[in-house]
């Protein structure tokens, strides 16, 4: 009777494990088949993949209810042809997020209303929520949560393809992908045969600012528009990563010929650049005495490096280079 | 018991049972209170019943955890204030006033800083050693051949300047983001999760039961050097002991939730006011109404302006100074 009870077993477990083969067979065979057709991809899931943190994620099904924690990654899910169903504090691009409910800040995230809303994916920042990766696991754990983001323009191409990807609509994500490529090549052929003019990138306040860093974000479309970075050398000091800072004797004698500025705090007081062209200690600088003293936008280069960095690109290069 | 006590104090046990019952009420509340807005009996499932992922999720690991770090965090802060009032005999002395906070701060910062990704579980010993390191640079620059009470609260006035200085040197020399920076050195509770619990529980059970036991000593203490050399006590010894304690209390505290501030200061005399001078009732009562304080607080700053939340010791310390000023003006 033993015996044939475990002869039994035996046939059942040598069955489950030729039928399991057979499975995972069928589930890869159709990804082969697919790829050279290239018509239309399609994601099969559930879907492993890898985030821009290196983590490995598992989506089960198409996300229905995704949520976002950052400027950045909202405009990201948008430009990859998706939907959020809440946003962070402080997204209210593109038109249409800012009435999404609010599920905190960025910097802290509240844990249980994102659980109350009940997501199937929940996307946050891989450069500004980064070091909160443990926290994100823990107060969301069974939610796939995938960290994306951008500190180069390239990042923002991977990051919406990473979505299109996992949203089962790369073909959006792709054109948004190629939009982006196509404006770093127009304005490469702006800047094509011209002497790179020399940039300070300024951010903060007149009595306390940073310097952007060639490997900051702006500073990396900075370069990719065609300037100098007068910074270039300096090392990273201060607690922004990307950042330094540099004495304003330092500033005097790389004597930039372009300034570009980042206003800290209410957009409704003095740019920054407003207060460089008044203040007498940069007076002799040749970007004042030129006129070539330029407030950015605090959202499409500091706060939310996205999608819209392509026109932020272009407009770059046109202060640069000039307009057409 | 109550013979020791002033005059006019209410009797241990029944200041004790309320207490008690304060705490117990405020984690309940705790609990039940949150940026998301739960029925009470989904809050029950997310206690008893693993049924509701969401309100398990939430009540069961996000709230609870976090409302027993706070409790903890209030009880050893608290604590550790009552034996560095009684050691220093100085009605101005607590942790964050004598530079263990400070200390035990810089420590905790260093490492994290310095080895980013350390388990949570060497962060306490860290802080607990920077603790004891501020504590002997206070005693050291106190000692002359004994121990003044006024030299000590001195010593530790200017420590305890230095220690938050260099802290602030390594938060703001570091990659770290500014709102964790803010949190740490006003001390925040953002995220607290069962790790952090397990880090701070053994020292709050096995330190702060010592402490508890042993605060019969502040009572002899209090006599007076002298007195209590007459009556046999190792002075010097009994306050190295104490201070270490509040060392290991302080260190474990700031680990998890930053450099809270008033709480050590504060909650001490209000025991004092509640149940008299005698130690042996007013140390369990300071770490009864410490670990409410802080569970009262934190749930303020969560929902003050929820989804968004501020750092705890924003409002221990707005609710601190003006309770304090009030203590100074009843009791004089």
């Amino acid at each position: 009777m033993d015996n044939q009870r475990f002869i039994g077993l035996l046939a059942i477990g040598v069955g489950a494990v030729v039928m399991l083969a057979a499975c995972k067979d069928s589930i890869a065979a159709p990804t082969e088949t697919a790829a050279p057709a290239a018509t239309e991809v399609h994601t099969t899931y559930p879907l492993t993949i890898r985030d821009l943190l290196g983590r490995e994620v598992t989506i089960a099904a198409p996300p229905q209810r995704i949520i976002t924690t950052s400027p950045s990654a909202i405009e990201m899910l948008y430009a990859a042809g998706g939907e959020a169903i809440a946003r962070s504090e402080t997204s209210v691009h593109p038109d249409g997020v800012a009435s999404l409910p609010s599920i905190g800040p960025s910097y802290s995230p509240a844990f249980e209303n994102i659980l109350e809303l009940g997501p199937d994916l929940v996307l946050a920042d891989a450069s500004a929520q980064g070091h909160l990766a443990k926290a994100f696991d823990y107060g969301l754990r069974g939610i796939p949560v995938i960290f994306i983001g951008a500190v180069e323009y390239e990042d923002i191409a991977t990051s919406i393809s990473l979505i299109g990807v996992i949203i089962d609509n790369q073909e959006t994500a792709d054109a948004a992908g190629a939009e982006l490529a196509a404006v770093l090549e127009e304005v490469h052929s702006l800047s094509k045969g011209k002497t790179s003019p020399r940039v300070l990138i300024m951010n903060g306040a007149i009595s306390d600012f940073f310097v952007a860093l060639p490997d900051s974000f702006v500073g990396n479309l900075v370069t990719l528009a065609g300037g100098e970075n007068v910074a270039t050398n300096q090392p990273q000091t201060g607690r922004y990563p990307g950042y330094t800072q540099l004495s304003i004797e330092a500033i005097v004698e790389t004597n930039p010929q372009v300034i570009l500025t980042i206003t800290a705090g209410p957009p409704s007081g003095s740019t920054l650049a407003d207060l460089v062209l008044e203040d007498p200690t940069y007076a002799n600088l040749a970007a004042v005495t030129d006129g070539r003293v330029h407030n950015l936008d605090v959202e499409i280069y500091l706060q939310a490096p996205g999608p819209r960095a392509a026109e932020g690109l272009r407009a770059l290069a046109a202060l640069l280079f000039g307009a057409e | 018991m109550r013979k020791l006590g002033v005059g006019r104090s209410l009797s241990a046990p029944s200041v004790i049972g309320a207490a008690s019952l304060l705490l117990l009420c405020s984690i309940a509340l705790a609990v039940s209170l949150g940026s998301a807005r739960l029925s009470p009996d989904r809050v029950f499932d997310g206690l008893f019943d693993t049924g509701d992922a969401a309100a398990r999720q939430i009540v069961w690991n996000l709230r609870l955890p976090r409302v027993l770090v706070a409790a903890l965090v209030g009880a050893n802060l608290s604590l550790a204030g009552v034996l560095l009032q009684g050691v220093t005999r100085n009605p101005l002395a607590g942790p964050h006033v004598l530079g263990l906070s400070g200390g035990a701060g810089f420590a905790a910062i260093t490492v994290v800083v310095a080895a980013p990704g350390t388990p949570v579980q060497f962060v306490a010993p860290a802080a607990f050693i920077g603790a004891i390191g501020a504590a002997i640079v206070v005693y050291g620059l106190a000692w002359r051949g004994g121990i003044s009470p006024v030299r000590f609260a001195l010593a530790g006035v200017a420590t305890a300047a230095l220690f938050i200085a260099l802290s602030t040197a390594v938060l703001a020399s570091s990659d770290l983001f500014t709102q964790s920076v803010l949190s740490f050195l006003a001390g925040g509770l953002f995220a607290r999760d069962w790790d952090d619990a397990r880090q701070i529980a053994p020292y709050t059970i096995l330190i702060g039961s010592g402490a508890v036991i042993a605060a019969g000593t502040l009572n002899v203490l209090a006599l007076g050097d002298d007195v209590a050399r007459g009556l046999g006590m190792r002075v010097e010894r009994t306050r190295l002991l104490l201070v270490v304690f509040a060392a290991g209390l302080t260190g474990s505290a700031v680990a998890v939730s930053g450099m809270l501030a008033f709480v050590g200061l504060v909650v001490p005399h209000a025991a004092r006011l509640l149940v008299g001078s005698d130690h042996r009732v007013s140390a369990p009562l300071a770490a009864l109404l410490g670990a409410s304080l802080i569970v009262l607080a934190d749930i303020v700053a969560r929902l003050v302006i929820a989804p968004a939340e501020i750092p705890v010791g924003i409002v221990t310390a707005v609710v601190g100074a003006p309770v304090f000023l009030l203590l100074i003006r009843t009791r004089t």
